[in-house]
């Protein structure tokens, strides 16, 4: 049975005692060091979600920044924020979309619950609530610039919310905070009259 | 002739000079270095690639519920009173969630993946310590090229950090048994034993502390502790003047005594149902995991479904010998052979007996053979042995530097061509982790007849990390297909296992639905667990996950028969 070093000689010697070191240094390192570079340079969360007690009145109003539009409850996610009762709250949510060129987006509206969303202001989907879970979709030209985005959530019983775009063709997904695809960006509303402003 | 004698003569004594010189020089670590930085990129670029698994959400809800537990002064909670699993992995992965920009399971798998990291690194540290650095890179590259190891690396919540303690805590063991070995003076003796100084027996504490904290099992590492030191202490006293051995071996007892306190402490702060009851707990804990009775799912063997409760003795060894790469398992069988050939012969001349290499082999053999006596509850293969496999990788590995050093000087050409074997393995496993990603946990060898002879013959796809890429599949046939009704109405999506596996790889859009209204559903999604892959055969297939020509789980489209052309089972034209 042999331990460690076999170097010969100080110099070798000495390097052969400290590669166990570097060894450790580049097994152990790099995830931690990726990690935190991504945690610190990860898109904040976009979405402004404001969830409010229903007419039970269980729980307070909370307002929480979330960085993806997509959320079912049940046995398993039986919370919401504030406190308030799952099965009876309402709920909004705004983020700003904002894109480099015009371009259609397919737009989905998917809920357990009485839904809609709207863009700039005007209610472009809409579902009805009842038991099962509804989707209503539409393709909508977006114009270059920033757009409000709005979605707002009836909930009863265990509900679901969730509004999916595709901007590049394939299947759409829950929109995200930060740049999805090149030219498209979720970024947080500001507070005002104008929540999607860009600076100058 | 003369021109083929010289070509043969200078070819002999190239490899001869291969063999000589990859004998010596640092060039081993250089290669574990490189091997280890390529591994750490690779981790980062696929760790996202690996589905969830079973076993992540309870700890994810336990991991919160700990963090309630010592936020809130220790307030005691049932869920995690009576938990049977220490806390220390949980209670890290609930509060990296805190900061973490993703969700909770790819939090989940980074920090599995780190975790993982770290039992390479004790791999290679224990491997080098015992046979050279040649001994750490040839465990190391067993143990990343077992593809069922390493593709639970990303997101097994409990068997991968308990693996990652088990090779750190023998680690240290092995370090303390070479430090009490004979030596021919006893002031050398003397100063081995001091030159462990302080930080070791700190380190062995943690090392023990944390096994323990992620499952209590790791209590196995001081039974190996005390077991061994006793062993090389009653060696000692026979091979040498007592009052010496006595003198050496009071202040060892006495500091290795003092690291199991330490490691207990460290126990019964990361772990609620210790803290509550400090021995009781973790005794009554330890009698439940080894007998685990409270689950009773089938499991497969050969093809025979048979309850878990009631597994043949067999049930690990056929696991262990068909998924392991084969050359590992030989060179593991070789070592331990020659252990144990060396081990008796020591005992016949009254030799110090190789004991670090006899703890290997106890920390391989003994759990298997207490689950096997003990009847234990055995499922989903050997996953709950995963933790064995690094110390397999460090005999198999140790074998291999030790042949090769012996080798080397009497006959080069052989050990450079046991190196250029290590090689051609190292290649042949390389491609098996590329062809298999990220299923490598599906993996079994060619001696098995590889993974289309298991499919339903064994437990292969079992964990549920197969459903990201049955269900992206799945999503993109219906936007493709179905545009019109995709953007105007919900899908209802039924399958066997998590409805986890779903509701977190499905847009809500599809909508999962219990497997008893699956004849109603719009599609049935299942991996090959339970013969879930023969259910609605006559469906038309609309997607599948396919790994070494084996098929591991399968998408029908409920509403449309499979066409049946000249026996072969095809989808009917779409609508």
């Amino acid at each position: 049975m042999v331990e460690s070093s076999h170097g010969v000689g100080g110099a070798a010697e000495a390097r052969a005692k400290r590669l166990p070191r570097w060894v450790a240094a580049v097994a152990v390192l790099p995830l931690p060091a990726w990690f935190s570079v991504a945690a610190l340079l990860a898109p904040a969360p976009a979405w402004r979600a404001e969830y409010r007690p229903g007419a039970n009145g269980a729980g307070s109003t909370a307002v929480v920044a979330e960085r993806k539009l997509e959320h079912y409850w049940d046995r398993r996610f039986n919370r919401a924020p504030g406190g308030v009762d799952v099965h009876s709250f309402v709920a909004e949510w705004q983020a700003c979309l904002s894109v480099a060129q015009p371009r259609d987006v397919p737009f989905l509206l998917v809920s357990n619950g009485v839904a809609s969303f709207s863009l700039d202001g005007q209610v472009a989907l809409q579902n009805g609530g009842g038991k099962q879970r509804q989707t209503s979709g539409q393709v909508i030209r977006l114009e270059r610039g920033a757009h409000l985005l709005r979605v707002s959530l009836q909930a009863r019983g265990w509900s679901s919310i969730a509004l999916n775009a595709s901007f590049d063709g394939g299947p759409p997904a829950a929109v995200g905070s930060g740049e999805p695809v090149s030219g498209v960006r979720l970024s947080a509303p500001r507070s005002g009259p104008a929540p999607c402003a860009s600076d100058g | 002739m003369p021109r083929a004698a010289t070509v043969r003569s200078s070819l002999r004594e190239g490899w001869g000079a291969v063999g000589r010189g990859l004998l010596g020089g640092a060039w081993p670590d250089w290669v574990s270095l490189a091997s280890l930085a390529a591994l750490s990129c690779v981790f980062i670029a696929t760790v996202g690639d690996y589905g969830l698994t079973y076993d992540e959400d309870p700890h994810i809800l336990y991991g919160e519920r700990l963090l309630d537990f010592y936020a809130s002064g220790f307030r005691s909670s049932v869920g995690v009173s009576r938990s049977s699993y220490g806390a220390a992995f949980d209670l890290c992965a609930a509060l990296l969630r805190r900061v973490s920009p993703w969700d909770e399971f790819r939090t989940n798998h980074v920090l599995c993946a780190f975790i993982a990291q770290l039992g390479l690194l004790g791999t290679w540290r224990l491997g080098r310590l015992v046979a050279g650095p040649l001994g750490g890179l040839s465990s190391l590259l067993f143990l990343v090229l077992t593809p069922v190891y390493y593709g639970h690396q990303f997101n097994n919540p409990k068997d991968i950090p308990f693996a990652a303690g088990y090779v750190w805590g023998l680690y240290f063991i092995a370090r303390l048994l070479l430090a009490l070995q004979p030596r021919a003076h006893a002031a050398d003796a003397a100063a081995a034993v001091r030159s462990l100084g302080g930080r070791y027996w700190v380190a062995l504490a943690v090392a023990l502390g944390l096994g323990m904290s992620v499952r209590v099992g790791g209590a196995l590492l001081i039974g190996y502790l005390a077991l061994f030191v006793t062993l090389v202490s009653l060696e000692r006293w026979r091979l040498e003047s007592r009052a010496t051995a006595l003198a050496l071996l009071r202040g060892v007892w006495l500091r290795a005594g003092l690291a199991v306190v330490g490691a207990w402490v460290i126990l019964l702060v990361s772990w609620p149902r210790a803290l509550l009851s400090p021995v009781r707990g973790p005794q009554t804990a330890l009698e439940t995991v080894s007998k685990f009775t409270a689950y009773d799912s089938p499991t497969l063997l050969g093809g025979q479904v048979i309850p878990s409760q009631n597994v043949p003795w067999d049930y690990l060894p056929t696991y262990f010998l068909m998924q392991l790469p084969e050359l590992g398992t030989a060179c593991f069988v070789a070592t331990g052979v020659m252990v144990m050939a060396t081990s008796l012969l020591a005992l016949r001349r009254r030799r110090p007996l190789p004991w670090v290499w006899l703890l290997l082999l106890v920390s391989v053999m003994l759990p298997p053979a207490y689950a096997i006596v003990r009847h234990s509850t055995l499922y989903n293969g050997l996953r709950h042995f995963l933790f064995i496999i690094p110390p397999i990788s460090v005999l198999a590995g140790a074998g291999v530097a030790e042949l090769v050093r012996w080798t080397a000087p009497r006959h080069p050409g052989w050990a450079g061509a046991v190196l250029a074997l290590m090689g051609v393995f190292t290649l042949d496993q390389g491609l098996w982790l590329w062809r298999m990603h990220p299923h490598q946990h599906a993996f079994f060898n060619r001696a098995s007849g590889g993974l289309p002879s298991a499919v339903e013959r064994y437990e292969t796809e079992y964990y549920g990390n197969v459903y990201p890429e049955l269900l992206a599949q799945l999503t993109r046939e219906v936007w493709e297909k179905r545009r019109e009704e995709y953007m105007s109405r919900t899908f209802t999506v039924a399958g066997c296992g998590s409805k986890l596996f779903f509701t977190k790889n499905l847009p809500l859009n599809l909508q999962y639905t219990a497997m008893r209204s699956a004849a109603k559903a719009d599609y049935y999604a299942t991996y090959a667990r339970d013969g879930c892959l023969r259910r609605f055969r006559d469906r038309a297939l609309v997607a599948r996950v396919e790994r070494g020509g084996a098929t591991l789980a399968v998408a029908r489209d409920m509403k449309r028969k499979a066409k049946r052309s000249r026996g072969v089972v095809s989808a009917s034209p779409p609508r």
